[in-house]
C-alpha cells in the first residue's frame, strides 16, 4: 500500500520519529524529481539511525542528481562503512558525460546543518550528574518518544532555559541534548539574529523558526537568550520591544505549528529576559547550571590533560586548589600550565611532562570567573524573595555562599 | 538607511541590550567606514562610558565636538560623564552651553536639574524641572525628577501625584517603579515600598544601590523598629523634640509623682536612647547578613 505525500506528511508531523515513513515519504520526493527536498529527509534519517547505510544511500542518489559529485561520494563512502552495507546494492557510478546533463541546473543544495563529526554528547559533560538526568526524564525522553508521554496523559513541548554563571558549560549542555535527541540542530546567537537593517532582526528570527519547523525534529537553541528577548521594561526603545513581541508570537505558534520543535535558550543573566517569555508554553522550564563541584572538576583535568604529557598528578588536590572555578576556568589553568612548562623549556630547560605544581601554581594565578555572577544570584535569593530561584539557593547553601 | 547608518543602529541596540563588548567590535567597523562621523564617535564613547572607562569616554566625546560643534549626542554624552566623575562645574559649563542653543531643550533642562540636584541646590532644580515640565509635559525623565524633588522637599501629596501621572502613563517601566518605591517610603508606607523594591531586585539584582535601598526598607518596616518609629520617621527634628518633651516631662513631674516612678520613667526613657542608637545599626547588619 503505497500512501500519497499529504497523507505522508500528516503522519510525520504527528510522529516525527516514525523512520520507515521517513525514507517512504523521501522515496516519495525523488520520484516526483524533487532532490532538493529529499536529500533534507534523508539527511534527518541519517542523524536519526546514524549507523544505518539507508540515509546515506539516500543522500548520495539526492547529491548526485543534484550533480554534487563530491558529496556523493562521501556519502558514499560513509554508507560504505556501515554494518548493514551490502556491495550488492552499491551503485554504479555514473559516467562522466552524464555528469554536464544531471548536474547543473539552479537546484540550490538543502540547507541543512552538517552533521559534526564531533558532535557533543551527554557522556562529554562531566559532572551535573543530577541536571543530566532530570534534562533526560523532563526534556530528551518526551521529545523522542511522543507517543508513549501522550499516553500518559503528559504533552512534550514548551521551551527550556539554561542559565547560571558564565563558563560551566550551558552551551555544551544545549548542544549535547540535540545530539542525544537525534535532531537536527539550529543554534542562533545575537549576531544571526540582531540585524542592522530596520525589521530585518525580526524576520531572521521568523525565519529561524521556519527553518527549525521544516527540519523537525529540530531543537532550535538561542544562546545568550537574554539580548534577543530583553526585558520590555528596562528597554528605551521600541526596537527591542517589537523583537521580544516577534519572539513571543513565534513561540505561541497561533499561526505556526511547533509540534517537533523543542526550543532551548541559554543566558547567563535571566533576570534580564522579559518576564513574559517564562510564562506556560514559552520557556517554562528554567534550569540552573551550576559551576562544577570538586569531583567534576577533578574529572575534568583528568580528562583535559588525558592527551598532553604529565607526570604524576592527584587531580583531586587541584580540583580543591580551584574552588568555585568554571569549567573554562579549568581550561584556562590546564593551559597556564602548559604555558609555564613550555616557556621553561625555550629557556633552554630540559623537556619535562606537566607537573602537579605546574597546575597548582597555575591556579593561583587564575579568578573564579563565577564568583561575580553567584555574588548577583545571592542578592536575588537573600533579599529580593524570588521563588523561582530555588535551585541557585540550594547551591549557595551548599557552596557556603550563603 | 546606508550601511553606516544600520551600523550605529545596530551598536545602539548592542547598548541596550548590555552587550558593550560585542557592540565595540562594530565601532571599529563603523569608524572603518568614516573615521570621522560624530554620531559614531559619540557612540564609541558611550560604549566606552558603558565598561568605565570614563577617560576613554572622554576622549571620544571632545572628537566628536571637535568634528562638529555643539553636536548634540556628543554634548550630552560630556554631560553624562563629567556628572559620572563628579566634575560639576564643568558639567554645568557643558549643559548651560546646551541652554544657549535651545533655552526651551527639556532634556538640558532636566539635565541641568539633575546636576543641581547632585550638589543640593534645590529651589533652583525645582525651577528648571518645572521649566523642562512646561516645554515637555510628558517627558518621562522630567517626570520622574519632579516627584524625586517633591519627595526630597517633603510635599509628599505632589509627588504622589506626580507618581500616579507617570503610573497611568507606563506601569510596567522600571523609572517608573523606582519613582513608586522612593515616594510610598516617604509617605511612611516602607512596607509597600519594601515590596516594590523587591520587585525591582529581581529585575536588577546586580544593583548595589538598589540592594541598599531594600535594606533600608526592610529595616523601616520591621517590627522591632516600632518604638523607634517617631525617630525613623522625623528624623534629627523629632530626636530633639522627644529629648525635650522627656527632660521637661521629668521636671515638671517631680512634684507630683514617687521617685521611683521618676526612676522608671528616665530609665525608660535612656533605654529608648540607648536602643535607637544601637539597635537600628545591629539590625541592619543582621539583615544584610541574614536575608528575608
Ligand atoms: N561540564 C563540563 N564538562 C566539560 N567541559 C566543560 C564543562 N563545562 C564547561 N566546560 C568547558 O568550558 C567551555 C565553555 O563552556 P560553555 O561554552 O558551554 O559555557 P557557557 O555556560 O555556555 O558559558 P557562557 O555563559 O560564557 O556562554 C567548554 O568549551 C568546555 O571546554
Ligand atoms: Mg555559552
Amino acid at each position: 500500500m503505497t500512501r500519497s505525500r499529504p497523507e505522508l506528511e500528516r503522519a510525520l508531523a504527528e510522529d516525527p520519529f516514525d523512520l520507515a515513513t521517513r525514507k517512504e515519504y523521501a522515496r516519495a520526493l525523488e520520484d516526483d524529481g524533487q532532490a532538493a527536498a529529499a536529500l533534507r529527509q534523508w539527511e534527518l534519517v541519517c542523524r536519526q539511525q546514524p549507523d544505518s547505510a539507508a540515509g546515506f544511500l539516500g543522500a548520495m542518489r539526492c547529491h548526485r542528481a543534484l550533480g554534487a559529485l563530491e558529496r556523493a561520494e562521501a556519502c558514499l563512502r560513509e554508507a560504505e562503512a556501515k554494518q548493514d552495507f551490502s556491495p550488492e546494492i552499491r551503485p554504479a557510478r555514473p559516467a562522466p558525460a552524464l555528469q554536464v546533463l544531471t548536474g547543473g541546473g539552479d537546484v540550490r543544495p538543502a540547507a541543512v546543518v552538517p552533521l559534526r563529526p564531533a558532535a557533543v554528547r551527554f557522556d562529554d559533560v562531566i559532572g551535573h550528574a543530577a541536571l543530566k538526568k532530570t534534562l533526560e526524564v523532563r526534556i530528551i525522553a518526551p521529545f523522542v518518544r511522543p507517543g508513549l508521554f501522550a499516553r500518559f496523559g503528559k504533552r512534550a513541548g514548551g521551551g527550556v532555559l539554561l542559565y547560571g554563571p558564565p563558563g560551566c558549560g550551558k552551551t555544551m549542555i544545549a548542544r549535547a541534548i540535540a545530539s542525544e535527541c537525534r535532531a537536527s540542530f539550529i543554534a542562533v546567537g545575537i549576531s544571526e539574529i540582531l540585524d542592522m537593517w530596520l525589521g530585518r532582526s525580526e524576520r531572521n528570527l521568523a525565519a529561524a523558526f521556519d527553518r527549525a519547523r521544516e527540519q523537525r525534529p529540530a531543537v532550535l537553541f538561542f544562546d545568550e537568550l537574554d539580548a534577543l528577548a530583553f526585558s520590555r521594561s528596562k528597554a528605551h526603545t521600541d526596537h527591542t520591544r517589537t523583537l521580544v513581541n516577534e519572539f513571543l508570537n513565534q513561540l505561541d505558534g497561533v499561526a505556526h505549528d511547533n509540534q517537533g520543535v523543542l526550543v532551548l535558550g541559554a543566558t547567563n543573566m535571566p533576570w534580564d529576559v522579559d518576564p513574559a517569555m517564562k510564562r506556560p508554553g514559552r520557556f517554562d522550564r528554567q534550569v540552573f547550571v551550576p559551576p562544577p563541584d570538586d569531583d567534576a572538576r577533578a574529572e575534568m583535568f583528568r580528562v583535559k590533560l588525558a592527551d598532553a604529557p604529565t607526570g604524576p598528578i592527584d587531580v583531586l588536590r587541584v580540583a580543591r586548589a580551584t574552588p568555585h572555578c568554571s569549567g573554562a576556568d579549568v581550561d584556562g589553568v590546564i593551559e597556564a600550565a602548559k604555558e609555564r612548562v613550555l616557556t621553561e623549556i625555550l629557556a633552554g630547560g630540559p623537556e619535562r611532562p606537566i607537573a602537579e605544581s605546574d597546575l597548582l601554581a597555575a591556579a593561583k594565578e587564575v579568578q573564579p570567573s563565577t564568583l561575580e555572577w553567584l555574588r548577583t544570584a545571592r542578592n536575588l535569593v537573600k533579599y529580593a524573595g524570588d521563588g523561582s530561584y530555588r535551585d541557585v539557593e540550594d547551591y549557595l547553601k551548599s557552596a557556603r555562599l550563603l | 538607511m546606508s550601511e553606516l547608518h544600520g551600523l550605529q543602529h545596530q551598536i545602539g541596540r548592542l547598548l541596550e541590550v548590555r552587550r558593550p563588548h560585542d557592540a565595540r567590535a562594530l565601532v571599529g567597523e563603523a569608524l572603518a567606514l568614516d573615521p570621522a562621523d560624530p554620531d559614531t564617535l559619540c557612540l564609541a564613547g558611550r560604549v566606552e562610558l558603558a565598561q568605565q572607562q570614563r577617560a576613554e569616554a572622554e576622549r571620544r566625546a571632545h572628537e566628536a565636538l571637535a568634528r562638529a560643534p555643539g553636536h548634540d549626542g556628543a554634548r550630552s554624552l560630556l554631560f553624562d560623564i563629567l556628572l559620572a566623575d563628579k566634575r560639576h562645574a564643568e558639567a554645568e559649563a557643558v549643559v548651560l552651553e546646551r541652554l544657549r542653543d535651545d533655552p526651551a531643550d527639556p532634556v538640558a533642562l532636566t539635565d541641568y536639574a539633575r546636576l543641581l540636584l547632585h550638589v543640593f541646590q534645590l529651589d533652583k532644580a525645582r525651577a528648571l524641572v518645572a521649566e523642562a515640565l512646561r516645554c515637555a509635559p510628558d517627558d518621562a525623565a522630567a517626570q520622574v525628577l519632579d516627584a524625586v524633588l517633591h519627595v526630597i522637599q517633603g510635599d509628599d501629596r505632589a509627588a504622589a501625584d506626580r507618581l500616579a501621572r507617570l503610573v497611568a502613563a507606563d506601569p510596567e517601566a522600571a523609572h517608573v517603579a523606582w519613582t513608586a518605591m522612593l515616594v510610598l517610603s516617604e509617605r511612611g508606607h516602607p512596607r509597600q515600598a519594601l515590596e516594590i523594591g523587591r520587585q525591582l531586585l529581581r529585575t536588577s539584582p546586580d544593583n548595589p544601590r538598589l540592594v541598599d535601598a531594600v535594606i533600608e526598607l526592610r529595616l523601616a518596616s520591621h517590627w522591632s523598629m516600632l518604638p523607634l518609629w517617631p525617630i525613623l520617621r522625623g528624623g534629627w527634628v523629632a530626636s530633639a523634640v522627644l529629648w525635650a518633651v522627656a527632660v521637661f516631662g521629668l521636671i515638671l513631674l517631680r512634684p507630683f509623682v514617687h521617685e521611683v516612678v521618676l526612676l522608671v520613667l528616665a530609665l525608660l526613657y535612656l533605654a529608648l536612647l540607648l536602643y535607637s542608637y544601637v539597635g537600628p545599626p545591629l539590625l541592619r547588619r543582621w539583615l544584610r547578613w541574614r536575608g528575608f
